[in-house]
């Protein structure tokens, strides 16, 4: 097994003891590339027919691109898709051209969340969320529980031991689970490479820019890129972290250190 | 402890005339001595020292003040070259000693040649982008080892009533690479060697004495606002400011043997 | 190319040199930062001053990119027959912690001990330490051979007395090796002053531990974690831990004792899998139509595992509450999860490693408790160091995550 199979085993086994323990689970697809790994993981896990249904959190701000991939391959993957919004915080106005982007994600999509949860009476979420995608993330475990309120106490959580994870026992909480935790950006980016997994075609450069992350069109914004195919992003991504690890913080401290030296009379 | 390179005899015997001898450690950092545990750097007592009459931590002003027993500070910053500016001795504590030795001390006895030569040097580093590290560590090493030399030459004499060593190793490397710990580890291991050697060789009072401390930001590091000091005698301070050190130093140096 | 994995952990006093030891070992196998190792040379030149390897391990993360997906301290070194990892072991507790819950999985343990110091209580508890853990492939190292005037005798002498102490608490060392970290002396070069000694270097008794991905070798262990009904097929899913599984296998369920054969290995877009190896997410059918459910192992007919009536086990109890011996609590072993009584139970000081009560009737937080655990359904199980995947398990009390642990022994078995 080399190291993308490793990883691929793991978030099977995950997805089905998820499964096992909550039967009324459903996956959340942000139809960007990580949430569509996880559903390409799910379809193996359950040998092609997922056993629950994919929800998108529609903010109706997406890129157009976006829909249309999404409802191609809900058709070609059968899936059962539950496609929700928060319709009467749109009425209100809410949007991306008066309100800021913390405002417009709590109301158009957690609360859209919160919503469909208690509705459906969900007891888990898929979530394809990664540890290195951000600091906060690192104290993420597999199975997170988050109570009636959305809260997740980050200082008392269950610890996850020889792959048995926990169960919640209040009624009204619900469990994120997280089979994507140990995977990388890049790994993620190989993984798509290996299997050739169906990615949205704003990934890839158009007239030198390309999306790295796909959030609502109004906040997301490109970066510069001749990357046109899955090849040349993973060399891009291999490049741009020893570039930042090397320069940038560098570059900050040495700017630093000269400043606080002529204050000092060295120079 | 094993001792590296011993190059000199370093026999045991009574001092009579020396009464004092002060160790200037240029940006040795209480937290450091404390964290990795310099027994000898701490003696018997230690604690931080009171800069915050000072605006800016900087070295030669702060040097100035520690021999003068008062905050020259604006005086020096008008001159607009403290660098090379030189106290006479009447100013400074060392007119209570018979026969003061002071070895490379900043505002007093300051080696340009070799201080200025570091600052250019800093400057290429930065600037220029011409200066390797190693080069530049090597050419402050250099300096130590002879003022090393130089300091435990006049230890074995019986000539002077006071020795004060200035060793400016932590501070000049230290704002290149503090944040390099194992290099600053060993010169920390360094200076705590040479504290060991002062203790094995002379009984009489020793202060320990720095101007300012370090941090680090990246590998780089930065002036902290309070020195170090520490005394193998008894004292009545905890947070001495910088100037105070004048009164206890001329009365120990008044004292008979 | 892939190349083996192999972690294990360093136990010894800071004392003894581990921290020279482990900035010896990265520094002779090339796996230090060389632009940092090379300015470090030269500042040490230019003073004077020997390298001290201790600093720069202790310091590593310095330069170390910022890995945010472990928890724990590792050190990573390659040779050209594996990739290395040393977990730290900084304290005891938090050490024994992650080791009994899975946080760090050492697959060796290094022994090092001060030949000039001799074997002192640190030593033995050292030893305790790996009993505890359940780590059984281990070597011990005798430092600072200089101190000693690299004298044999000495270390033959030290070499008997080690081994009759750890025979004591049943460990039995690979390779026993006299060296001097500073220098470098038989750590992955021979040493030139010690002709004497003949046996492996540290680099060729590590090369020698066996991996993880040897459970292949191993009896077949497949715990079934799910039965899904896809088109017209009942198919059986779980995980390889251990051996291989392969089409037309004769398997046996156990604990209920059903033979079949496996007709198929089933995984998506995979058309003609015939086997899987330990790791593998998979399913299986049938041959015959067996009634099976989650918490029934399949395993190799010629070589099934013990069915335990009774479980001896090690377990580091991290819940805030403490334990009574009253309490009920679940045993969650691999897909098992089966009512638990505590039979017996000593406490054990997971500083001092020191047992506090034999027979007691409470366990404390970070208390390590040696179990003797009865079952209500008899559990299919293997001692931690036969088939780890079948001898580590979770404890848990009213729904929550207690303890983890190791099985050490079954008794009573079916």
């Amino acid at each position: 097994m080399d190291h993308l199979d490793t990883l691929e085993n793991k978030s099977i086994y995950i997805i089905r003891e998820a499964y096992k323990k909550f039967p009324n689970m459903g996956l959340l697809w942000s139809i960007g590339k990580d949430s569509t790994t996880l559903l390409w993981l799910c379809r193996k896990a359950f040998f092609g027919k997922l056993p629950f249904p994919v929800i998108h959190i529609d903010t109706t701000f997406k890129f157009p691109e976006m829909y249309t991939f999404r409802d191609h391959y809900a058709k070609e993957f059968d899936l059962n898709l539950i496609v929700t919004k928060n319709q009467e915080a749109l009425d209100r106005g809410i949007n991306y051209a008066t309100h800021d982007a913390i405002t417009c994600c709590d109301e158009l999509k957690t609360k859209a969340l919160k919503q469909l949860i208690v509705q459906k009476k969900f007891k888990a979420i898929l979530v394809g969320i990664r540890r290195d995608e951000h600091g906060i993330r690192a104290k993420e475990r597999v199975f997170s529980p988050r109570d009636e309120e959305f809260t997740w106490d980050y200082k008392n959580q269950p610890t996850e031991l020889w792959d048995q994870y926990k169960s919640p026992i209040n009624p009204n909480a619900h469990v994120r689970v997280h089979p994507l935790l140990h995977w990388t950006e890049l790994d993620i980016w190989e993984y798509i490479r290996r299997e050739q997994i169906p990615i949205n075609e704003l990934y890839f450069a158009k007239n030198g820019k390309r999306y790295r992350s796909l959030g609502c069109m109004p906040i997301t914004k490109p970066i510069d890129s001749t990357a046109a195919d899955i090849d040349a992003i993973i060399q891009e991504l291999k490049t741009t972290k020893k570039a930042e690890r090397a320069g940038r913080s560098q570059d900050k401290e040495s700017a630093y250190a000269m400043q606080k030296l002529r204050s000092l009379g060295y120079m | 402890m094993r001792r590296r390179n011993c190059c000199i005899n370093t026999r045991n015997f009574m001092t009579r005339q020396l009464k004092l001898v002060i160790l200037a450690l240029d940006g040795l950092e209480y937290d450091y001595v404390t964290k990795f545990c310099y027994k000898q750097l701490q003696q018997d007592t230690f604690g931080k020292t009171d800069i915050s009459a000072f605006e800016l931590p900087r070295s030669v002003i702060l040097w100035s003040s520690f021999l003068a027993g008062k905050n020259k500070e604006k005086e020096l910053v008008a001159t607009q070259d403290f660098w090379h500016a030189s106290l006479p001795i009447t100013e400074t504590f060392f007119t209570a000693a018979k026969n003061p030795l002071a070895i490379d001390v900043p505002g007093f006895t300051y080696t340009h040649e070799q201080h200025d030569r570091e600052r250019a040097n800093m400057k290429e580093f930065f600037e220029g982008n011409t200066i390797r590290i190693e080069d530049y560590d090597k050419h402050v090493f250099a300096h130590h080892l002879k003022v090393k030399e130089q300091f435990f030459a006049a230890l074995q004499e019986d000539k002077h009533d006071v020795i004060m060593a200035y060793f400016s190793v932590a501070d000049v490397i230290g704002h290149l690479s503090f944040g390099i710990t194992p290099k600053m580890r060993m010169i920390y291991q360094e200076l705590d060697d040479i504290a060991r050697t002062v203790k094995e060789t002379y009984h009489g009072n020793v202060l320990i004495i720095s101007d300012h401390g370090m941090f680090a930001r990246g590998r780089f590091g930065d002036h902290t606002p309070y020195g170090f000091w520490s005394t193998n005698f008894p004292v009545s301070f905890t947070t001495p400011a910088l100037t105070d050190f004048f009164k206890t130093l001329t009365a120990l140096l008044t004292q008979k043997p | 190319m892939t190349t083996e994995d192999l972690s294990f952990v360093i136990v010894g006093h800071v004392d003894h040199g581990k921290s020279t030891f482990i900035g010896r070992l990265l520094h002779d196998t090339n796996s230090l930062n060389t632009d940092r190792l090379e300015e470090l040379k030269a500042a040490c030149f230019a003073l004077g001053r020997e390298l001290e390897f201790s600093f720069i391990t202790d310091h590593l993360q310095e330069e170390r990119e910022q890995n945010v997906t472990i928890d724990t301290t590792q050190i990573k070194f390659k040779t050209d027959k594996r990739n290395y990892t040393i977990i730290d072991a900084p304290g005891h507790k938090e050490f024994l912690k992650n080791m009994l819950t899975g946080a760090s999985q050492a697959e060796a343990a290094v022994l090092l001990v001060d030949a000039h110091e001799g074997i002192q209580e640190q030593t033995k508890r050292h030893a305790t330490l790996l009993h505890l853990l359940g780590v059984r492939q281990m070597m011990v190292l005798l430092n600072k051979m200089d101190l000693i005037e690299f004298r044999q005798e000495r270390f033959d002498q030290l070499k008997t007395e080690l081994l009759q102490f750890l025979k004591t608490i049943g460990i039995m060392p690979a390779h026993v090796i006299p060296l001097v970290a500073k220098d470098g002396d038989n750590c992955v070069l021979r040493s030139e002053r010690m002709n004497w000694y003949t046996g492996a270097t540290f680099l060729d008794a590590l090369d020698q531990f066996t991996c993880k991905n040897d459970t292949a070798h191993k009896p077949l262990r497949y715990p079934i974690q799910d039965v899904y009904k896809i088109a017209d097929k009942r198919i059986l899913v779980g995980r390889v831990e251990s051996g291989t599984i392969c089409q037309g296998q004769e398997i046996v369920f156990l604990p209920s004792q059903k033979h079949t054969r496996v007709a198929s290995i089933e995984v998506f877009g995979k058309t003609n899998k015939k086997e899987a190896a330990p790791g593998e997410s998979i399913g299986i059918t049938l041959a015959d139509p067996l009634f099976i459910e989650r918490g029934e192992i399949a395993c190799a007919i010629d070589a099934p595992p013990p069915i335990a009536k009774k479980i001896e086990a090690h377990a580091f109890w991290f819940s805030p509450h403490a334990f009574e011996k009253k309490d009920r609590i679940r045993l969650k072993l691999a897909t098992q999860d089966v009512q638990c009584q505590v039979e017996k139970v000593d406490r054990i000081d997971s500083s001092t490693l020191n047992t506090i009560e034999k027979d007691a009737t409470l366990l404390h937080t970070a208390e390590i408790g040696k179990f003797i655990l009865v079952p209500e359904k008899p559990l299919v199980l293997e001692p931690f160091d036969q088939i780890e995947e079948l001898g580590r398990f979770v404890l848990e009390k009213d729904g929550e995550p207690c303890a983890g642990g190791i099985v050490v022994s079954t008794h009573g078995t079916l």
